[in-house]
């Protein structure tokens, strides 16, 4: 009984950690608008992705989010997304609602994920695209999300106000044993 | 002797570079809208409070602003007021906003074997602003020894009391739509800080003396950028049959945020115009302008416009200027400018280089040397004109 049990537990383990492996460049954005056309924008290259046994997850360390000033980078991480507690944002994909394509093809749609940031999780809807190349991987995705609903204060500094509506776009590739 | 003469003249009024506070080359910056650090919704003239922020983090040398350095919600405070009034020193209201700018240098002008060297004085102005629950006001007040004279109050010959801008509005309550009336620069083309670039002095939009009065309404959203305006005259002008009366506009849209591509447009009739002489003279202008980061150090500009000219029953004059200019931020704070210009018309060609280096020694302080050189079609030939010109600009 003992060894049956091991065994489950071994197997389940080696199938909980993922075969999937990132390769290449990758980047994610944030984008959000303020008043009049302002315009913001976050970016990363550190995104990982794994998968456990019914989704994919993409995990983003949002200290190396870069908006091109350095000051403001410190505000955003230390006042609004205050990453010295909530280091990552993460998204959540069901396997059952992202296809891959075959070799040579692509797939696209909308997927109800879940993503969590500032220790929050509410439910989003990603628009993805999938090009399978010899067996590498490349996805796009974007969603819209609300700040507010993740429990981020709305940033404002000198009479310039983020609007609370933003959307993330990520693309990487990727492999798959 | 006479054209030599002429062409030293013109030189000595007209290649007297002068950077105000639109940069346009802030795209490089991802930012291609105007209205969050400038009043204007174009972009020049006073800053808004944090534009006074963007500019101590953007402008210098990296290190040479505490504004990196402060940490904590003690520290944020002391950012906001070092780029406030007078270097924070003087903590203004929220609604009001005002400041100092002072621009003045010596220029070596050598045209033929003409030459001279003289000190220039071309902004002494106080700005300011207020902004409250969606009203707006502004008003730049100052001093010229020379020059400026369509900005004049007094009307001199030198020596006068100016007044770029003054104007009221409103803004909407996402601050896309404004309305504002009074003197206002024209919206047109760039917004560059050399004013005597063809594309300015031809068009007559330069931020240095062409403000016209009148009613203009902008719009900004994250891709587009516009203003309309209708110009009722430059009623710092007597008599009134020397007021032009018209429209200026732009539309410019931003796919990306580096890059952004316009159209410009402009007719204006005058019962008499001063600058021609000519009587019921219609004149407009339209072409392209470009602005394009390619990476972060390098920032392309560019604009062409056709120009059409003619006084009623006369024929009708046809002209083109272009300029391409090229910023390259070598380190942050330190600029080198490379600007190529062209004007064509009455079946003559004019050409102009520029080269340009500009040192943010602190936000409120940028040290500049221009040197240019321009090529005059002339009847009897070719006629070239340099200019050495060394600015500094206080900006407090």
């Amino acid at each position: 009984m003992t060894r049956h049990l091991t065994a489950v537990l071994l197997l389940g383990s080696a199938i909980a950690f993922a075969a999937v492996q990132r390769e290449g460049d990758a980047n994610v954005v944030f984008k959000g608008k303020g008043p009049a056309g302002f315009r913001l924008e976050g970016k990363t290259s550190q995104i990982d992705i794994s998968e456990t046994a019914d989704a994919f997850v993409f995990s983003v360390s949002l200290e190396t989010v870069k908006t091109g000033i350095g000051l403001r980078d410190r505000h955003m991480r230390e006042k609004f997304l205050e990453t010295s507690k909530y280091p990552n944002a993460e998204l959540r994909l069901p396997k059952s609602a992202l296809t891959l394509p075959e070799a040579g093809k692509s797939s696209e749609g909308t997927a109800t994920g879940s993503f969590t940031v500032h220790g929050q999780t509410q439910s989003v809807q990603v628009r993805f695209r999938v090009t399978n190349s010899n067996g590498r991987y490349g996805g796009q995705g974007t969603f819209p999300i609300d700040i507010r609903k993740h429990g981020i204060s709305i940033p404002s500094y000198l009479g310039v106000t983020v609007k609370p509506d933003m959307e993330v776009a990520a693309s990487l590739n990727f492999t798959r044993q | 002797m006479w054209r030599i003469l002429t062409s030293g003249f013109v030189a000595l009024l007209l290649l007297v570079p002068q950077a105000a506070h639109a940069y346009v080359w802030m795209i490089r910056h991802g930012q291609t809208g105007c209205t969050s650090c400038h009043a204007d919704p174009s972009g020049g003239g006073i800053l808004t409070p944090y534009g006074r922020a963007q500019s101590s983090l953007l402008l210098p040398p990296r290190g040479t602003d505490a504004l990196e350095d402060s940490e904590g919600e003690e520290g944020e405070e002391k950012e906001a007021e070092r780029g406030g009034f007078m270097f924070g020193l003087l903590k203004l209201p929220d609604w009001f906003n005002t400041g100092i700018s002072i621009r003045a240098g010596g220029l070596y002008t050598r045209a033929g074997d003409l030459s001279s060297i003289r000190p220039v004085q071309m902004v002494t102005d106080i700005r300011a602003m207020v902004d409250y629950a969606g009203f707006q006001a502004a008003v730049t007040f100052g001093y010229a020894i020379r020059g400026a004279l369509q900005a004049a109050l007094t009307g001199a010959p030198g020596n006068n009391l100016v007044s770029r801008e003054h104007w009221v509005g409103l803004a909407s309550e996402d601050e896309s739509l404004r309305v504002r009336a009074g003197r206002l620069t024209l919206p047109f083309g760039l917004r560059v800080p050399e004013h005597t670039l063809w594309v300015r002095e031809t068009t007559r939009t330069n931020t240095n003396e062409h403000q016209q009065h009148g009613v203009a309404v902008s719009y900004a959203s994250e891709q587009v950028r516009s203003e309309v305006m209708a110009v009722l005259g430059n009623l710092q002008l007597n008599p009134a049959e020397y007021r032009e009366r018209g429209y200026a506009g732009y539309v410019e849209w931003a796919p990306r945020e580096r890059f952004a591509l316009g159209l410009s447009s402009l007719v204006l009739y005058a019962h008499y115009d001063l600058e021609t002489r000519s009587s019921s003279y219609l004149r407009q202008a339209h072409g392209l302008f470009g602005r394009w980061s390619v990476v972060p150090p390098l920032v392309f500009m560019a604009e062409a416009d056709v120009l059409l000219a003619a006084s009623l029953g006369e024929p009708l004059n046809l002209g083109v200027t272009e300029m391409v200019q090229l910023d390259w931020e070598i380190l942050q704070g330190v600029h080198l400018f490379v600007t190529g210009e062209g004007l064509h018309r009455g079946g003559q060609s004019d050409f102009g280089g520029w080269l340009a280096v500009a040192y943010f020694v602190m936000p409120q302080i940028e040290l500049r040397l221009d040197a240019t050189l321009r090529s005059l079609q002339e009847s009897t030939g070719r006629t070239s004109v340099f200019s050495l010109f060394a600015q500094v600009h206080l900006s407090i």
